[in-house]
């Protein structure tokens, strides 16, 4: 089912475009990943999905429909720096938001144990440090129990501790069908979550795929021999290697997916030949990323 | 947000204690008794404290800029429509405010005038009590109007402290001079007088005429004039429909 899409969606500016003629459409139940450098148009674009900033032209559609106030109560979303009243506890705004949103007080206390602020729930929101302010805007956008989620760099401000509950609840979000969309700098974060992505650069889409393709494509097995000349005839003559290059007196090969680490180690053992290294690595979405952003220069 | 509404309230009340007590201590104007002024009599009580009340009406605005002001420099505005709250909604809740803010300030206007007739005036029955109070729904429509006004302006503008100094100055300088220049000016040609009817802050004015030149034994006009309503009606349909407009139109 189609969650959101969108056509030729632009924005300008005086002088700038920050977003230009954007395509693009999100699949239920997708953790949906938006990357690109600062400026490049992620909280334009996520700002005009939640009709805080006002497209220049282009349209976009919830659940398949011209936005509604029902279709935006089943949005949870979290934009650049959290708002809320500096002078009321915790407790209250989340009051205010469980207003808008139509939703009953019950579930507060709940979402302010989720995110770990129960013990801080009567105290006013202008003694809350930043990563506590963080956590309650992520308290905020559960708080109805919504069906799609935005969060534009949720973990900002938050401990190591923190980033490691954020990405936990995210997935265990994720796997109640619930549809995500991140907009985030940590790549690695995007990795462990996300399993779609797209790329932004300067308000234009440079990628759009999932993420298990991207790390598919990169997947690499490194291997190295006291004798590389040796090594080197060796594996020219195994097939399943698409590319062999060296580096650092090693061999780096790109193979096809079904050949693992264990069938080479076999391979060079019944030929003789000694190995001092051998090691599968996985792709990493932060070498894809800068990869993408090359390709485009 | 307590604090202030608080605060100017009773400077509301406080205004019109004041002014009461200050006309019946017997302060010597030109030899002539203030006190003898039957201003507290019924019927006239009513337009005379709507439209003494009337002056104070740019504090009840300063409570809608500062709370809108709030909203803005706090983002709690772009924080609601995030979560899900309409544009329109929080126009609605706006007017709400206004709407309560002004009938407050009726009601205590009401109170104290009730209560003051009976001390100081000489009512001749009950049912003679309460004619003349359309002056007090006129009394809400220019209130209402007047926050209205400031709503739109505090919108548009977004600076709160200029704001309030700016609307200071207009409303109780500014406006009433070119009123007074338009209305009164020998050398201007007649054609422009009724301009002076159609500005924001003297069309209000029109809403509940001057009542205190009765007591100089000139005719003054004792209903609302039917030309101020539909000025004032326009003025209202256009700072509602503005801020609309410009709520729409904005990035947050």
């Amino acid at each position: 089912m189609e969650i959101l899409a969108t056509e030729k969606l632009t924005k300008k500016y005086k002088r700038l475009t920050a977003l230009n003629q954007l395509d693009f459409s999100i699949q239920k139940g997708m953790v949906f990943g938006l990357l690109g450098p600062n400026g490049s148009g992620k909280t334009t674009t996520l700002g005009m999905l939640l009709n805080v900033i006002q497209p220049t032209s282009g349209i976009y559609r919830w659940f398949g429909k011209s936005p509604t106030p029902e279709s935006r109560r089943q949005i949870g979303a979290i934009l650049e720096i959290p708002c809320f009243l500096p002078y009321l506890t915790a407790v209250q705004n989340l009051k205010i938001i469980a207003e808008i949103k139509q939703c009953s007080y019950q579930a507060i206390d709940k979402t302010l144990e989720t995110v770990g602020l129960y013990d801080r729930r009567n105290d006013p929101f202008k003694t809350y440090s930043l990563g506590m302010k963080q956590r309650l805007a992520i308290g905020a956008a559960l708080l109805s129990d919504p069906e799609v989620l935005i969060f534009d760099e949720p973990t900002n401000g938050l401990d190591p501790k923190g980033i490691v509950e954020i990405r936990e609840l995210i997935i265990e979000i994720a796997q109640t069908g619930k549809t995500i969309i991140l907009a985030s700098h940590l790549l690695d974060e995007v990795q462990k979550v996300c399993s779609d992505f797209m790329v932004l650069r300067k308000g234009e889409k440079l990628f759009q795929g999932r993420v298990e393709d991207a790390l598919l494509n990169q997947k690499t097995i490194e291997v190295s021999s006291p004798d590389l000349a040796t090594l080197k005839n060796a594996l020219e003559r195994f097939s399943g290697i698409h590319e062999l290059t060296m580096a650092d007196s090693q061999y780096i090969l790109k193979t096809d997916s079904q050949v693992t680490t264990t069938q080479i180690g076999q391979f060079l053992l019944e030929e003789n030949i000694p190995v001092n290294h051998l090691v599968k690595k996985e792709g990493s979405l932060e070498k894809e990323f800068l990869n993408i952003l090359s390709e485009h220069e | 947000m307590g604090m202030y509404t608080v605060f100017s309230l009773s400077i509301c009340f406080g205004g019109m204690a004041f002014l009461t007590w200050l006309k019946n201590q017997g302060a010597d104007f030109n030899g002539f008794n203030p006190t003898m002024l039957p201003m507290y009599d019924f019927p006239d009580i009513w337009q005379n404290l709507a439209w003494l009340t009337s002056l104070f009406k740019i504090i009840l605005a300063f409570i809608v800029i500062m709370s809108i002001n709030n909203e803005i420099r706090y983002r709690i505005i772009r924080q609601n429509v995030i979560d899900g709250f309409e544009k329109k909604d929080w126009l609605l809740s706006k007017l709400l405010l206004n709407g309560v803010i002004a009938g407050y300030a009726v009601l205590l206007v009401f109170i104290g005038g009730l209560i003051t007739g009976m001390i100081y005036g000489h009512p001749d029955s009950r049912a003679s009590m309460f004619i003349n109070t359309h002056f007090l729904i006129a009394f809400f429509f220019d209130l209402f109007t007047f926050l209205c006004f400031a709503m739109l302006l505090i919108v548009a503008f977004r600076k709160g402290a200029l704001l309030i100094i700016g609307l200071l100055m207009y409303t109780v300088a500014f406006e009433p001079f070119l009123a007074f220049f338009l209305y009164d000016f020998p050398r201007l040609p007649a054609e422009f007088r009724p301009i002076a009817d159609f500005l924001p802050v003297q069309s209000l004015r029109n809403l509940v005429p001057f009542p205190l030149k009765r007591y100089g034994l000139m005719e003054v006009s004792d209903h609302i004039p039917v030309k101020a309503i539909l000025i004032v009606m326009g003025w209202l349909i256009f700072n509602i429909g503005m801020t609309n407009w410009i709520l729409k139109r904005r990035d947050l």
